[in-house]
């Protein structure tokens, strides 16, 4: 089903793709508001602020649109739009006069009106750390996991992007997915 | 804190953020769509890396190769196999050819001695035996220089006696019978070796000894013998046993024990035959071929019960543990009870086994391709090399009961019997392969003159042999059953 899904986003994203080189500014705005929820959410996993994800988001797309003539639609816009996000992302964690300390952010997620403070503080902080930990690993186990399960795109679009088999991609994920386990049983903070 | 687990990471990981975007930024990010759009890139996708389904037509073309090639590979592999096999036989009968003059055996329960063997021809020339166990060695038979056993016992020089007569004698022998069958073969036989292994004959029945041991020194030595032996003309080594004085009997390679010594009084008078039994076929088949009856010297009975009872020889016989015992009323003869004998010892045994015949039952006993029975009261019985097939004429009592002994085989110190009820009750009956083996020895003993095949139908033989033939259509042996049909027919036609 999500396969035939996605096949029906791609004819209807290489249409949008097709207006969009013709000049069509309508097309664009289309893309846009099929993926821009996407990659803010990215980006607010990734920092865990979402008024930062919302400046990483708005800078995405400005460089999306400067790159446009090397988008070689080898994946999909929205995967192409994701690696410009997460790169967005890791360069504004080095800018230095930009770094924020982490541990100081998770108070804002915490949502009003949701579970009782102290759990939806202790979720907070188990999801900060897990979020630290990911941005511990290695780039290639890394981006596999933020693609995979914050921008929920499929491994098979993953690997395209990277030019490498699902197969290695799902070793990546098992690898990161152990490293993660290692990291946070070392870490309990 | 409990420790993480991958699938509570991963479920944790793929929870869904119901942060919803700040509102206003669908409208910056639109806003920041410049009015000069740069060109989409309209080449085609890339085609995905990674293990793609095959096209049904390829895989179709694969499966067939991968047929193809494992049916060749078979092929090969056996032709390899038969082929080593061939190669093996023919360097042992060119080692045969090299060795000059083969060496006088022991004969112990031999009633008529006959004069010594030629001096020449006792000694075996040591470049030949040396090429000889080099040649076995070339072709994978590391029976080689190790450990050969213990030399035939020398033979005391037996004193001249006039030459056998054609009809039944029953030579005086006092030695003990079993003597050299105890001393010569059979390796130092463990109580427990009975032959789990050894299944039923053909026919009659099974009688089996012990599964031995390899030991391929003995093997080469039992080799390199042979080879040293050569081959006397069958008129040599006939032997007329009277069952109550002939009961034991011993065969190897070379024939049996008689026939050694018949050999070494025959060896004055006729000239020695340096050819082998491989060889000896062939010239009797060419000799067929050409029109002509072979000539009657160069016709052996063991060469074509070897040539068509493969059961002994060859890599198959070496996995197999059966010593085998059979039988049935011989085909050719309105004697009352007379009955052939089988018994094939295959290669894989590398051992001897001794054949006694029981006195009570059977009177006379003869192994095919000699002349003269033996007396079982006298000579007992025989002894067969590893890789031998022996067929024997037998004469039982009239009064013999299904449940007697005819014969028992031993091995080390096992034994085993062979009844007259395990026989078939007419040789029709037999297994088709033991008609085909008792055909073909049958066609030897007319060919070669045998005073024992002087009444034999031809016409009779080729219709058995058809019926043979019939019956073995479709197997491995059918091939052949046809060869023998078509020599008895050459047979019978230039015999007529």
């Amino acid at each position: 089903m999500r396969e035939r899904a996605d096949a029906g986003d791609a004819g209807e994203e290489g249409r949008l793709l097709a207006a969009l080189s013709a000049g069509d500014r309508e097309a664009a705005e289309r893309l846009v508001e099929r993926t821009y929820r996407t990659v803010f959410g990215l980006l607010r996993r990734l920092s865990g602020d979402a008024d930062l994800a919302a400046d990483l988001t708005q800078e995405t797309y400005r460089k999306a649109w400067v790159a446009l003539h090397s988008f070689d639609r080898r994946a999909q816009f929205s995967t192409w739009l994701c690696r410009i996000a997460y790169n967005t992302f890791l360069n504004h964690l080095r800018r230095p006069r930009l770094l924020v300390p982490l541990e100081e952010k998770h108070e804002t997620t915490i949502a009003a009106g949701g579970p009782a403070a102290d759990e939806s503080l202790g979720l907070a902080i188990a999801g900060d750390r897990l979020r630290r930990a990911v941005l511990a690993l290695p780039e290639d186990l890394r981006f596999t996991v933020t693609a995979l399960f914050w921008g929920d795109l499929p491994v098979r679009e993953i690997a395209l992007h990277e030019g490498v088999t699902t197969v290695a991609i799902r070793k990546r994920l098992k690898r990161a997915l152990a490293a993660l386990a290692l990291a946070l049983e070392e870490d309990p903070q | 804190m409990t420790p993480w687990k991958t699938s509570e990471i991963a479920r944790r990981l793929a929870e869904r953020d119901d942060v919803e975007p700040p509102e206003g930024l669908l409208e910056k990010i639109k806003s920041d769509i410049p009015a000069e759009l740069p060109m989409v890139p309209t080449l085609p996708r890339v085609p995905e890396i990674g293990p793609r389904p095959t096209p049904p037509k390829r895989r179709v073309w694969l499966m067939a190769a991968s047929l193809a090639a494992a049916v060749c590979g078979g092929a090969l592999g056996l032709w390899m196999m038969q082929n080593a096999e061939i190669k093996k036989q023919a360097m042992e009968e060119t080692a045969r050819q090299q060795v000059p003059a083969p060496a006088p055996a022991p004969a112990p329960a031999v009633p008529a001695p006959a004069p010594a063997p030629a001096s020449p021809e006792a000694a075996p020339a040591p470049a030949a035996k040396e090429k000889a166990a080099a040649d076995l060695k070339a072709l994978g038979d590391v029976r080689g220089e190790g450990g050969v056993p213990a030399a035939p016992k020398p033979i005391p020089p037996p004193a001249p006696a006039p030459p056998p007569p054609p009809a039944k004698t029953a030579p005086p022998r006092d030695e003990p019978l079993s003597v050299q069958a105890e001393s010569k073969a059979v390796p130092a036989p463990e109580p427990a070796e009975v032959p789990a292994g050894v299944v039923g004959g053909v026919v009659g029945g099974v009688a089996g000894g012990s599964p031995v041991e390899e030991k391929d020194e003995r093997r080469a030595d039992q080799d390199k013998e042979e080879m040293k032996k050569g081959r006397a003309p069958q008129e040599a080594q006939s032997s007329l046993q009277k069952t109550p004085a002939a009961k034991t009997d011993r065969i190897s390679a070379g024939g049996n024990e008689a026939g050694k010594r018949q050999l070494s009084a025959g060896a004055a008078a006729q000239p020695r035959r340096e050819v082998s039994g491989d060889a000896m076929m062939r010239q009797s088949r060419q000799s067929l071929a050409e029109g002509r009856l072979p000539s009657p010297e160069t016709v052996r009975v063991e060469d074509f019960v070897s040539a068509y009872s493969p059961a002994a020889r060859g890599f198959l016989a070496r996995s197999r543990a059966a010593i085998q015992a059979d039988g049935a009323p011989a085909p050719f003869t309105a004697e009352e009870g007379s009955h052939l004998l089988r018994v094939t010892v295959p290669a894989a045994h590398d051992a001897t086994v001794r054949v006694d015949f029981n006195p009570a039952v059977v009177t006379s006993w003869r192994r095919l391709g000699t002349d003269r029975s033996q007396a079982t009261a006298a000579t007992r019985g025989d002894s067969v090399t590893a890789g031998i097939t022996v067929l024997y004429a037998v004469t039982l009592k009239p009064e013999t009961q299904p449940s007697q002994t005819i014969l028992t085989l031993h091995l080390g110190q096992t034994a085993q019997d062979l009844h007259l009820g395990a026989l078939p009750p007419s040789w029709e009956k037999a297994a088709p392969d033991l008609r085909l083996v008792s055909l073909a020895a049958q066609l030897a003993e007319v060919l070669r003159g045998s005073p024992w095949a002087q009444s034999t139908d031809l016409d009779d033989l080729v219709r058995r042999a058809h019926r043979v033939a019939a019956d073995l259509a479709g197997t491995p042996r059918a091939a052949a059953a046809a060869d023998l049909v078509k020599m008895a027919e050459e047979v019978a036609r230039l015999k007529r």
